[in-house]
């Protein structure tokens, strides 16, 4: 009896602290429904005039929308490169030290704190506009992300098989490339899958900090108010994103099926 | 073969204390001898077996291999002596994710030359890769070679083990438990397969084993090791019911 009545103070106590920090999130933020209701209207003018979408400008987009592609295969293939050594300085067991550790961790760290988006920006001030500054934007942040994700499971690699290496009179870097690489290589390929897909989401917006691709496009047709070819875009833009992430995500089912 | 002289091993837990795991060890193995490391669990066994190979660094004591001193050895010396010295262990210790013919390979990494040392993918010759088909021949896994290691079955998986040992054409095999995850089957044959392998080619095999009874064939000389101490060292006749109860009690 009494461990039921505790429970429920319990349940109204974090209800109450829930409503709390929700009407302290939303007066900042100015939400109300009312306002809402006010916008649905405009909401459905907006949509009157996007129909029906003009596909006639697909073909002039061909170039923005492969140098969006580009913009993600790019990133996440330099990023490949960058960040498989730099996680294994980064991992607690292959580090050759506990400081080069600590300095590879935070470095990741802050790395990973600052969006792609963010660094696309200042990337631009130094190397002007364009889909260069939008790759090193992504190449920084997903290191950082992809960084942390390796040398996690680096730090999780069976040190059985390690042992077992070791035994054999293998050299220390002989451990990394003929064990631990090969037992973690479906789920390192997993996890570069997954940015790529972070990746070619990205880069459809980069365009809106001028960082190159089929964002650009996207903000030059709703700045001149062009909605029908806007809407065009957006279904262009979901449909690429689609499709990646369907053949992404069957490639990475099917290497974790193999796996079981 | 072997040789070790006052060899001690203490493990240090967390929380600072020190735990004897080996204490004053002195033990003499000719070539060509099979000697099984009997014990109850904790006992010490595995312990031995890795500062044999010096998987595990003794607080003090010599361990020599052939002569050589593993113990004060240079990084370099060590790995030539592992080389020397296959080890099969309880839990096969395998790349589940590769396939079988590439874990044997692993036994072929201390022989690369240099130059093809790191080369990933292209580091192992077409004479590489016989010898650790002829391995997997010879513990009769030949035709699955191209098999990934997880779709194997245990008992498979234990001649894979071996068959990586056989790569590294050792003249010393350690077997750490090697039947301790299988069933009675697979237990008898694999244990027949690492003692008749060692027989063929004059490999000194030393083999720890929670019970003596499954080995007795197959070893002509005993060690039983309790908390850190050899207590009986013999041969199978020499062991009778009451020191082998010591042993476990």
């Amino acid at each position: 009896m009494k461990k039921s009545t505790a429970k429920k103070l319990k349940l109204v106590a974090g209800l109450i602290s829930l409503l709390i920090v929700l009407t302290w999130a939303c007066k900042g933020t100015e939400v109300s429904i009312s306002t809402f209701i006010k916008g649905v209207p405009n909401a459905v003018q907006i949509i009157k005039v996007m129909f029906p979408p003009d596909f006639s400008i697909i073909p002039h987009l061909m170039p923005a929308i492969l140098e969006t592609l580009q913009v993600a295969v790019a990133s996440i293939i330099i990023t490949s490169l960058i960040v498989t050594p730099i996680s294994f300085l980064a991992a607690k067991n292959t580090s050759p030290n506990y400081l080069t550790y600590r300095i590879m961790r935070t470095i990741l760290n802050l790395l990973r704190s600052i969006p792609a988006l963010l660094y696309a920006l200042i990337f631009i001030a130094m190397l002007g506009l364009g889909p260069f500054p939008g790759v090193a934007g992504l190449v920084l942040h997903c290191t950082g992300a992809l960084g942390k994700y390796f040398s996690e499971a680096i730090e999780n690699v069976n040190p059985n098989i390690v042992e077992s290496t070791k035994s054999t009179g293998a050299t220390f870097t002989q451990v990394i490339l003929f064990a631990i690489i090969p037992e973690l290589k479906p789920l390192f390929l997993g996890y570069i899958l997954y940015y790529f897909e972070y990746c070619i989401r990205t880069s459809t917006i980069l365009g809106l900090v001028g960082a190159g691709g089929i964002g650009f496009e996207l903000l030059t047709k709703i700045r001149l108010f062009q909605y029908q070819q806007t809407l065009a875009i957006i279904i262009t833009i979901v449909a690429i994103v689609t499709v990646v992430d369907t053949i992404s995500f069957a490639i990475r089912r099917k290497m974790i099926g193999i796996k079981k | 073969m072997i040789k070790i002289q006052g060899l001690t091993h203490k493990y240090i837990l967390q929380d600072g204390t020190k735990v004897t795991a080996l204490k004053d060890i002195n033990l003499e193995i000719e070539p060509g001898e099979q000697v099984a490391l009997i014990g109850s669990s904790g006992a010490g066994k595995s312990t031995l077996l890795r500062c044999i190979n010096r998987l595990l660094e003794p607080m003090s004591g010599k361990v020599l291999i052939e002569g050589k001193d593993i113990i004060c050895a240079q990084k370099k010396e060590i790995r030539q002596i592992r080389r020397k010295i296959g080890m099969i262990f309880q839990q096969y210790n395998l790349i589940q994710r590769s396939l079988a013919i590439d874990n044997v390979l692993l036994g072929r990494l201390a022989y690369l030359p240099f130059h093809r040392k790191y080369l990933y993918g292209l580091a192992f010759t077409s004479e590489d890769y016989e010898i650790a088909l002829d391995s997997l021949a010879q513990v009769k896994l030949r035709e699955l070679a191209f098999r990934r290691v997880d779709n194997l079955s245990g008992g498979q998986q234990q001649r894979v083990g071996i068959a990586r040992v056989l790569a590294q054409q050792p003249k010393i095999i350690l077997a750490d438990e090697p039947v301790s995850n299988l069933d009675p089957k697979n237990k008898k044959e694999i244990l027949s397969l690492i003692s008749s392998l060692c027989q063929k080619k004059g490999i000194t095999l030393l083999i720890s084993m929670h019970e003596v009874e499954l080995v007795k064939k197959y070893v002509n000389r005993v060690i039983g090791i309790k908390k850190g101490c050899i207590i009986f060292d013999g041969s199978v006749e020499e062991l009778t019911g009451s020191e082998y109860e010591e042993i476990y009690r």
